[in-house]
């Protein structure tokens, strides 16, 4: 069980993450990683839709026709977009202004619609709240790190703290957010890469030891049992 | 299909899912839009905090009811004071005036006039900003915060504490060749208007400024 939700996690938050791994909510990763401050909003605003989406459409899966399912999880996601708009509107208008458009965007990021129709709509409520949250955390802390190296080499500064006296402002543009997303994969994907063929080469010692000891072990009652019928045989 | 038929089939089921869904997210927006509703108060807050750096929440009512109203009178024209907010230590002004029906073909415009205030005395102009203006005030539009900001210069001091009316804000190509863009010859009626606001609002904190709040 614990293995279970474990899997569900490390896959959100690092194996199919969603930004680096899985190239989702692309949009959003670039437009709003120029700042660090910025990044963590739609990190976080992305996170409490997905979560929240997830729990309520595992808790629907049953009720919800296969025909209309589509239109039904958009519209769950729609609502709580738009609370979320109403909450920020109210509480951190700074925040509401800075993401702009792409805060009503959040209701077509394919990572949440992918997350519903993939899994929340085939596992229960619990597994999906933590897959909803996995994944959230994997895109804010992507989101973030993007935001941090923009916002350093093109400003910096780093969560508006200034740093350096100024920065390449070609960071800060589209095209930087480009550039930055293309390295981040590459270095996340080789990062992974050699964790995973670590795990597997780990794996194969292991593997080899215990056949090694198995094999041992084998002789050594093989060479117990012959002894004991030369035994009886004299 | 029958009627009975209709109702066990999954279309009639589709239909009925997407409505509660609908209904239910319907009724959890009603209620949000209303416990998360941005008030005009609010909202003007907000602006204000734009205009002040994030000090607007500090302002406070100085007028609010109608029945308080001032009219001052400068080149013949009322200039009413409808709103006035300030600083708890009494020495940000910002004043809401309307140069009433003196403007293009009677028209009436309102400012908000920004002021500082020293030892109860009016020490100068901070910002221009124009509020709201009816149809018949057909330049006062072009004119941006920008424009009127350079009315609020160190140069106009003199003109403040010296207690002098303020006549600065003349939109006619010669007096403004800078601004030949929004400027334009002929438009007298609302630089009077403006003017007379402007000075409505700079004798209200005249009047007022050593009551505090």
């Amino acid at each position: 069980m614990k293995n279970k939700y474990g899997k569900i996690t490390l896959d959100g938050l690092i194996f199919n993450n969603p930004t680096f791994m899985l190239v989702l909510g692309t949009c959003p990763t670039l437009a709003m990683t120029a700042n660090a401050t910025d990044a963590f909003g739609m990190g976080v605003s992305v996170l409490f839709v997905l979560t929240l989406s997830n729990i309520i459409i595992s808790a629907l899966r049953k009720i919800i026709p296969n025909a209309v399912r589509i239109p039904a999880y958009i519209v769950v996601i729609a609502t709580l977009v738009t609370l979320l708009k109403l909450f920020l509107n109210k509480h951190i208008p700074d925040l509401y202004a800075s993401m702009g458009t792409f805060l009503p965007l959040i209701v077509v990021n394919c990572m949440i619609l992918g997350r519903a129709e993939a899994f929340a709509s085939k596992n229960g409520i619990l597994a999906s709240a933590v897959d909803g949250l996995a994944n959230g955390v994997g895109f804010t802390i992507s989101l973030v790190l993007m935001g941090i190296i923009r916002e350093f080499v093109g400003a910096g500064s780093i969560f508006g703290l200034q740093i350096l006296p100024g920065g390449i402002s070609f960071f800060s543009m589209p095209m930087g957010a480009f550039m930055v997303y293309g390295i981040c994969i590459a270095l996340f994907v080789m990062m992974i890469e050699k964790v995973q063929r670590a795990t597997r080469i780990k794996k194969t010692r292991l593997l080899r030891a215990e056949d090694l000891d198995g094999s041992l072990a084998v002789t050594e009652v093989a060479t117990t049992a012959e002894a004991e019928t030369a035994k009886e045989e004299a | 299909m029958k009627i009975k038929d209709f109702f066990k089939s999954n279309s009639f089921k589709c239909i009925v899912v997407l409505l509660v869904i609908a209904l239910v997210c319907g009724s959890v927006l009603a209620l949000a839009n209303d416990l998360f509703y941005v008030s005009p108060e609010e909202a003007f807050a907000r602006s204000m905090s734009k205009i002040y750096d994030g000090d607007a929440t500090k302002l406070e009512d100085k007028i609010v009811s109608e029945d308080e109203q001032v009219t001052y009178t400068t080149y013949n024209c009322s200039a009413v004071i409808l709103d006035a907010q300030v600083s708890p230590d009494g020495k940000t002004w910002l004043v809401q005036s309307k140069g009433d029906k003196c403007g293009y073909q009677g028209g009436s415009l309102v400012l908000w006039v920004s002021m500082n205030v020293e030892n109860g005395q009016l020490a100068g102009l901070n910002k221009i900003i124009v509020d709201s203006y009816d149809s018949s005030q057909t330049l006062i539009g072009s004119i941006s915060a920008e424009y009127l900001a350079q009315y609020c210069s160190e140069d106009y001091k003199a003109i403040v504490t010296g207690g002098r009316h303020f006549s600065n804000v003349r939109m006619d190509k010669e007096n403004n060749p800078a601004d030949s863009d929004i400027a334009s010859g002929g438009a007298t009626y609302t630089s009077v208007a403006v003017n007379a606001a402007i000075n409505g609002a700079m004798d209200y904190v005249r009047e007022f400024a050593g009551e505090g709040v």
